[in-house]
């Protein structure tokens, strides 16, 4: 999971909530001044003022369309502006006679559906640049209410409310994008180094299969190279060299298939190899599970198998093993169990790679576990256990 | 109800929105006391009318200080705090004005707080704003309500209680709103979210260093001269001899790769006896990468001249980072961001400067699941 959002991504998602946010506000305070309204004309029994809910409904409806309007949806927030701009007009026409001879263009019953029509403008931000939306809906909020408060004979007052709030969405959307840009320099280097680990750890699984593998492989024929006398090498050993080297060089991915070519039926092929060796090796359970697994960890179990065989054959001092296979609706475990001379595995000299590579390793990249039980005298018992597919 | 905030989600979010808090603090502080100014013939109680400008200024430094990016995240108790301080404000005013408050809407503790509750989207989830919106919304109504008597408006007195909170309840629908689309924005970016490896990695010197020497000596040493034997089967006593050193080699180099944490791959000058490195998460291990990417890249750092340690037991683990400053700035500018994110990441994040040493403390449970989320 990456540890910060990108920039790309933080700008749009910025803007869509902040809009959402701004039309929510616009209608709360729609709501607000319908309730303030209802409770005066009910206290008043006035029942000529109630075209101002249609006008206030023209209003609501103009948020409504601008926060539908998807994008390249142009001509409905033009209709939305013109409904807006009705609205207000009739809102007000009809409702300053209602007023008090005093009460001007800054009255709040005024005020809060221009603030409503200033912050429908900062929705239509999600598309097209939010403080041409404010500035606009400002102008249609602002002008027919002094326009008509100065014809009907109650005059202008600066609307502080309405114009704070304006120049606070003003603020908002300017700065933003000036802090984003400051606060958010670290992203790119941030999500750099998260994708460096990403590959930095795919490296080392890399080099954890290359390393079994090598120990499978290239050591072994190293040894063969070491050990027989000078003169001509047979041409077996020189067959097998000529195979480790080619299985060595198709890497990671298309080596688990080479290997399958190698060892055909993977535990199967593992356990005739450890015969081979002169190991007597019994298998019980049940071996049809073993088909269940997908061919990755297939072949990673075989491998490993075939370790724990080489290492009975190599170390345990007994020449019989026994491998039992056991599964459950999600996992398959295989024990490898012998009763030779048993090890204490915290003592084992760093340089035997072979469980820690070969078997450990190979388990834990198909996503399976380990254990390993063994005493002095007592023999070894070795589970592997892995997923099913 | 969710409780992911978006400056969880995404820890530079919550910077890009601290100067707006600076600005919200300060805007609504000019607004009290603007107001108080204006409506100063409506104030009965001076002294009253000062503490709740004392109140709400410290309902801001609280804010401000809590939204600290070496604070983050901001916590529950910051947001209740910020409320309770802001909620004694107004009625400190309301009490200021008590039996000679003319007119409800140049009051300026609703505006005032609503200018602060419009923050608290970037910093704590939805639902916990909008409850806290509407309780002092009801406290504000319940305030004005019961000074309807002396407001010279002749409206019923549920008006005075709508007309006073709306500022509040509307700012908290905003601020929920808001916190709930990037939070759901955030959540389905994770859910949509891959992982892709980078297939370029465009640090040359992280590459190199990453490269495992058995490697370089298989494709150096050993294959070239195994390829010789295919070649040329006829092997001599000179052979025998190269090809034991070579495995000897090849075993040697396998076993010192394999101790080698990715820890040591990065930095020279690692301490981690007991393997802490690699029980790291993935996030952690990220930002401990992106953390020594910055000390390197900064010039105001000894980036060459690093040092990490890692010690601690199952429970909890520190991982320590120092690096000598060359003192021509102060890098908590810089550490901001990185700050701000790891506290995501990290049981605890903690940075100093000593003397010429900045240190970097960051406290984890090993192999625990937070930092591989």
């Amino acid at each position: 999971m990456s540890l910060v959002f990108p920039n790309a991504l933080a700008a749009r998602t910025t803007n869509l909530a902040l809009s959402r946010g701004s039309f929510w506000f616009g209608m709360v305070c729609l709501a607000a001044l319908v309730a303030s309204l209802a409770l005066i004309f009910d206290d008043r029994s006035s029942t000529r003022a109630w075209p101002v809910f249609v006008a206030l409904a023209l209003v609501t409806l103009s948020g409504i369309i601008v926060a539908l309007a998807k994008e390249r949806m142009a001509w409905l927030v033009i209709l939305a502006a013109s409904l807006a701009l009705v609205g207000i007009s009739a809102y007000t026409s009809i409702l300053l006679p209602n007023l008090r001879d005093f009460d001007s263009s800054d009255s709040i019953l005024l005020s809060l559906p221009k603030i409503a029509i200033i912050v429908f403008g900062a929705v239509a931000g999600r598309h097209y640049p939010g403080l041409v939306g404010v500035g606009v809906a400002l102008a249609i909020a602002e002008i027919p209410v002094a326009y008509l408060s100065v014809a009907m004979g109650h005059g202008y007052a600066l609307d502080v409310p309405a114009l704070a709030c304006a120049a606070l969405l003003f603020l908002i959307i300017g700065l933003l994008r000036v802090s984003r840009k400051r606060t958010r320099a670290s992203e790119p280097l941030i999500t750099l180094a998260e994708n460096q680990d990403r590959a930095a750890a795919e490296l080392e699984r890399a080099e954890h299969l290359s390393s079994a593998l090598v120990h499978d492989t290239i050591l072994n024929e190293l040894a063969v190279v070491g050990t027989v006398a000078p003169g001509t090498l047979s041409d077996r050993a020189r067959g097998q060299i000529a195979r480790s080297l080619a299985m060595r060089r198709v890497g990671g991915d298309r080596s688990s298939q080479i290997d399958a070519d190698v060892l055909g039926g993977d535990v199967a092929a593992a356990v005739d190899e450890a015969r081979a060796l002169g190991l007597h090796v019994t298998v019980a359970g049940d071996v049809a599970a073993l088909d269940s697994l997908d061919s990755h960890t297939s072949v990673a179990l075989g491998l490993a198998v075939l370790q724990c065989l080489t290492n009975v054959a190599a170390h345990a001092g007994t020449d019989s093993a026994e491998v039992t296979i056991v599964s459950t609706d999600n996992v398959v475990c295989i024990m490898v169990v012998d009763f030779g001379a048993g090890f204490v595995e915290a003592q084992t000299t760093p340089d035997r790679l072979g469980l820690r590579h070969s078997v450990r390793g190979r388990i834990a990249d198909v996503g399976g576990t380990v254990q390993v039980w063994s005493a002095p005298g007592a023999g070894t018992a070795v589970s592997l256990m892995v997923p099913r597919r | 109800m969710r409780d992911d905030t978006a400056q969880q989600l995404d820890p530079l979010g919550g910077i890009t929105a601290r100067p707006f808090v600076i600005g919200a603090v300060v805007i609504s502080l000019v607004v009290a006391v603007s107001m108080s100014l204006t409506t100063r013939s409506q104030i009965s109680h001076p002294l009253l009318e000062i503490a709740g400008l004392l109140a709400l200024a410290s309902a801001g430094v609280v804010y401000v200080r809590a939204t600290s990016p070496f604070r983050a995240p901001f916590p529950l108790r910051a947001h209740a705090t910020v409320c309770l301080l802001a909620l004694l404000a107004i009625l400190l005013n309301s009490l200021a004005q008590w039996g000679s408050n003319d007119v409800v809407r140049d009051d300026w503790g609703a505006v005032a707080l609503a200018i602060l509750t419009l923050m608290f989207g970037s910093y704590r989830p939805g639902w916990e704003i909008i409850v806290c919106a509407v309780f002092c919304a009801a406290v504000i109504a319940a305030l004005a309500i019961a000074q309807a008597d002396t407001f010279a408006a002749d409206v019923p007195a549920p008006v005075f209680g709508i007309l006073a909170c709306f500022p509040v309840l509307a700012a908290g629908a905003a601020a929920s709103t808001f916190s709930n689309s990037l939070v759901g924005s955030l959540l389905q970016w994770r859910a949509a979210q891959t992982h892709t490896v980078a297939s370029v990695v465009d640090d040359t010197e992280q590459t190199t260093v990453s490269q495992a020497s058995h490697l370089v000596h298989l494709a150096d040493q050993v294959f070239p001269f195994l390829e010789g034997v295919v070649h040329d089967p006829q092997l001599t006593a000179a052979d025998g001899d190269r090809a034991r050193v070579l495995a000897r080699e090849l075993r040697t180099l396998m076993v010192l790769d394999a101790e080698r944490s990715w820890a040591v791959r990065l930095v020279r000058d690692v301490h981690d006896p007991h393997r802490l490195a690699d029980r790291m998460g993935e996030s952690q291990r990220g930002f401990v990468r992106a953390m020594i990417g910055h000390m390197r890249r900064d010039e105001g750092l000894q980036g060459e001249r690093m040092r990490l340690t890692l010690h601690g037991a199952d429970g909890l683990a520190t991982c320590t980072l120092s690096v000598p400053t060359t003192g021509e700035h102060n890098p908590r500018v810089q550490l901001a961001p990185y700050i701000a994110v790891g506290r995501s990441i990290f049981d605890t994040v903690d940075w100093r400067v000593e003397g010429d040493v900045l240190t970097l403390h960051l406290e984890f449970r090993p192999n625990e699941t937070r930092g591989s989320a």
